[in-house]
This record gives C-alpha cells, structure tokens and sequence, in this order.
C-alpha cells in the first residue's frame, strides 16, 4: 500500500522514467563481469546519459559465512528482508557456489522484494568489484537508498593473496560466549590489518536478555579498542528463538510467518540500525 | 546531499506514522503497543508502555487543535485508570503493569500559554507537551521533536538522544526483576517510594555505545508463543 506521495509520484510523472540510464545499464552480475572484463557492450547508451550525475552507490555491507553456518545466513537473509519492510532496498549477493546450498533460497526476487543473486566470483576481488558495480547499478532506482548485502567466505578473508583496502563496512554476528567473540575479535584483527579503512559492526546472536548482549558487545568492544584501535560499532542483538529454525528450515522469513515474534522484533531493530547508518553513509 | 524541505500539514494517518518512527530515537524507553486505539469517545492515536509497565497516551495533531488534545489527553487518563487491569488480563504479555499511573503526551506543531499553564497544573508525571515540526527528506516524512514542557523536572523529561542511545539501567527495576523472574516474587523488595527514581530515565546515561531499541520485555514470548513451545 502507498505509504505517501512519494511512493506513487513515479506513476504520475512517467516522463521522469524516460532515459533512465539503469534501464539499459547492465545489472545481472554476469554482464557486470563481461562488461568489465574488456570489450564494451555495443550498445552502450552514451547518448542517453543524464546530465545530473549519478546518485551515490548503496552501501555494501560485508558478512563473513562460513560454507555451512545456516543460522547466520539465515539471519542475513530476514535482515535483508527487514531492511526492505523499512523501505530500504536490498540485495544480497553470494558466490555462485552457494547455488543449490540449503543455505539459500531461490535465487531471484523474494519477499518483499529483496533480490538473492548468485555471481561468478571466485574470490575477494571478483566479489566486491560485481558487488560495487551492482551497488551503483541500483542506486538509480533506489530511491529511500538500501543496502548490498554481501555474503563474504572466511577464508577469502584470511586468504594471504586476498586484495587490501577493499571493504569498508562488516557487520560480525556473533553469540554471547566467550569463544565465538574471541573468534570475531581475531577476525576482526585480520581485517584491520588488510583494510584500514574498514568499519566493524557487531550484532549478539542468541541472546537471552539485553544486559547478556550488551555485555558481550561491550567484552569485544573493549579488546578491539584496547589491542586494535577499532571502534566497533553496535549493531543490537537477534534471538535465537524456534521460530528461527522453523523459519530457516520452511525458508520462510521470520517476519512474514511469525510478525509478533521476538526473533521478528529484533531483527526488526537490527534491520533499522543498518538501514539507517547505511542512509547515513550515502548522505555522509 | 540530504535534501530536506519544511513540509506543510500532512495527512494525520501520514503524521501518526511519522511520530511512531521517531518516538524510538526520542524517547526509546517507550513501546508502542497499539495505533488507533479507542478510548472514551475517540481513538488515542498511539498507545504505548512506558519503562515501568505505564500505560501512555499519546495523541498528535495540528496547532490548532492543541486545547481539543488536551482535554481528550485528561479524558484518556481518566479511562485509561480504571482499565489498566483488564488490560493486564487481555494481553498480559504486553508489559503493562497494572498498578501504575497512567500517562499522556500530546504533540503539536505549537501549545498556546493557556495550554501550557493548564499543563503545568498537573502533576509533573501525567503530562508531556511536546512540540513538533515536518520535514520532508527524500520524499520521507520526519518529525523533529522539541520537549517544551518546563514544569516537568529535568530527569523527567524526554530526552533528545544521539541516535539509538540505550538507557537501560544496569540495576533491574522493581518491574524488570519481576519479569525477569517469570513472575515470581523478586528476590530483593524494591522501596515501593523509590520504584520511580530509580527507572532508566533517572539512571546515569550508560557509557556503552551498545545500541538497541528493545527493552527485556520485547524479548519475552508472547503468551500464544510459549503456549505453542509447550
């Protein structure tokens, strides 16, 4: 349902559709990669760019997933799903070799319209350059901004070949114990090191009460500043509650099925923390 | 570049939606449990619980109807008293807590000093007059909000935040400790004359940059939820 003017102005105001660079400009990460990759498509619109310039690209959130943490990419997947109730738009990019996982759902547009997509990439770089093209590729339309949310292999992280100075902005998920926030924090160290310019969230997974996740925040918060100089960034808390796994087994997101769930209302309030540092990112 | 512009009169449904947004950033001890909610004779734009389990009234409207919500802010109180019990037994999952005073807080672009004098004749707890602005930013309507009440003491206040700042206590209240022990009798009696002195907006703003918008009881299932886990 239209929310308010601006939500329906495009279908009075077509003319302002017309000549939309996005229209003709490639979106599905493998002409992204071919168009990158050296001979130009034929019919590049040239004559059709806008004298305006180009609004600015969504921010690309990176998650670190481990080839078989369903939990955590499940979480990113209502995340996604949230950031789109909120008005954001989202998509979330996972390398090919996630096709098929029961990790995933269909690719494609799903609820709500966050968009799942598949790509090519085999490592670090070919994942954040598709990711970077489609970020700009969907600014065009996407008007109350949006986040691309990147599902990122550890191991291309601690990779010594991997390239440095590419990410800007990760978001860790990680529970309340002692040995999970240790792994972050180690994770977090390698980060820093390969991108100095990288922002660190952290979002407490399965916690029970509040005070368990602020805790836990602040145990990582204060290492990262004490032994690494980082700021980590708050990024709230989701629950593990059943309906997580009923939803993660249905593939069915948690905030459609289950609307007064606990598990819903923080992913809710986790969702709005992005979407708004990411609204802020884009404003600067 | 934001682009921002002053925006005129919205639509009511369009301002209610606003104000509920922007209610977690100023005030995000507060939950907002039901829209549209029928009082006496008209519906309470947005019905919330406060940090102790208070039911709270809050109705927005334009500049001129500032004096009609203010007597429709009275009447909530007085129906809402009385009722705070059945409330309690129809969703006792919601956090309310029966025995406390209820609230009202009114929302206008501008209050009158009559409204403002008669405002300042309540008790400093009962009623918040707020004033509020619209601002559009990418199509997007926002409210920039300005407590104007200066009867109420400063710890009573709602506070204008940095974004997302949590003032959750680290001591339990009275309420928490209760729920926390699902119901049980607490373990430490809190001084009944204390109970709201010691509540997040009076504790010392915490050094964390921990952020969430949640309160212990979001965390907590829904009656229907824990029936279906049983």
């Amino acid at each position: 349902m239209p929310r308010d003017l601006a939500d329906v102005l495009h279908y009075f105001l077509p003319e302002l559709e017309k000549g939309d660079p996005a229209e003709a400009a490639p979106t599905h990460p493998d002409e992204l990669l071919s168009a990158r990759g050296g001979d130009e498509p034929a019919d590049f619109p040239h004559d059709r760019l806008l004298p305006h310039a180009p609004p600015p690209p969504l921010p690309i959130l990176g998650l670190p997933i481990g080839e078989r943490d369903v939990v955590r990419t499940a979480l990113a997947w209502n995340l996604a799903i949230e950031t789109t109730r909120l008005g954001g738009s989202t998509l979330i990019l996972a390398p090919e070799s996630d096709r098929g996982s029961p990790l995933w759902p269909e690719a494609g547009v799903g609820p709500l319209g966050s968009e799942l997509i598949f790509c090519p990439a085999r490592d670090l770089t070919s994942l954040y350059t598709i990711a970077a093209d489609l970020a700009a590729a969907r600014a065009e339309k996407a008007r109350r901004g949006g986040i691309v949310f990147v599902r990122i292999p550890p191991a291309w992280l601690v990779d010594p070949q991997a390239p440095t100075d590419v990410i800007r902005w990760l978001l860790l998920l990680s529970s309340s114990n002692r040995r999970d926030l240790t792994e972050a924090f180690e994770l977090a160290r390698v980060l820093v090191e390969a991108h100095p310019h990288i922002e660190i969230g952290l979002t407490v997974h399965g916690s029970v009460t509040i005070a368990e996740a602020r805790s836990a925040f602040e145990f990582l918060a204060r290492m990262s500043r004490e032994e690494l100089g980082l700021v980590l960034v708050s990024y709230g808390l989701l629950v593990d509650d059943l309906h997580v796994y009923r939803a993660i087994a249905a593939q069915r997101p948690i905030g459609m099925a289950h609307p007064q769930a606990p598990a819903t209302r923080a992913l809710m309030d986790v969702a709005r923390l992005l979407y708004e540092d990411a609204r802020s990112q884009v404003l600067g | 570049m934001a682009e921002l512009e002053w925006q005129g009169s919205p639509e009511h449904a369009s301002l209610r939606r606003a104000l509920r947004h922007e209610l977690r950033r100023f005030m995000p001890d507060l939950r907002v449990v039901a829209e549209d909610f029928l009082a006496e004779l008209t519906a309470i734009d947005l019905l919330a619980v406060g940090v102790e389990g208070e039911l709270v009234s809050i109705r927005i409207g334009k500049e001129r109807e500032a004096a009609h919500l203010f007597t429709r802010a009275l009447s909530d109180l007085a129906w809402l008293r009385p009722r705070g019990a059945d409330l309690f037994k129809l969703a006792p999952g919601l956090g309310f807590e029966p025995e406390t005073e209820p609230r009202a807080m009114i929302f206008c672009p501008h209050f009158g000093p009559e409204t403002r004098s008669a405002a300042s004749h309540l008790s400093t707890r009962s009623l918040a007059l707020i004033e509020y602005r619209c601002l559009r930013q990418q199509g997007q309507l926002v409210l920039l909000l300005r407590d104007c009440n200066p009867a109420l003491p400063r710890d009573r206040r709602p506070q204008t935040l940095p974004e997302h700042r949590d003032l959750e206590p680290r001591e339990p209240t009275e309420t928490t400790a209760l729920a926390g022990n699902g119901g049980a009798a607490p373990a430490k009696q809190a001084d009944p004359g204390t109970a709201f002195r010691r509540d997040r907006l009076t504790a010392p703003p915490s050094p964390s940059a921990f952020r969430t918008g949640l309160t212990d009881a979001d965390l907590r299932p829904e009656p229907m939820d824990e029936r279906a886990r049983r």
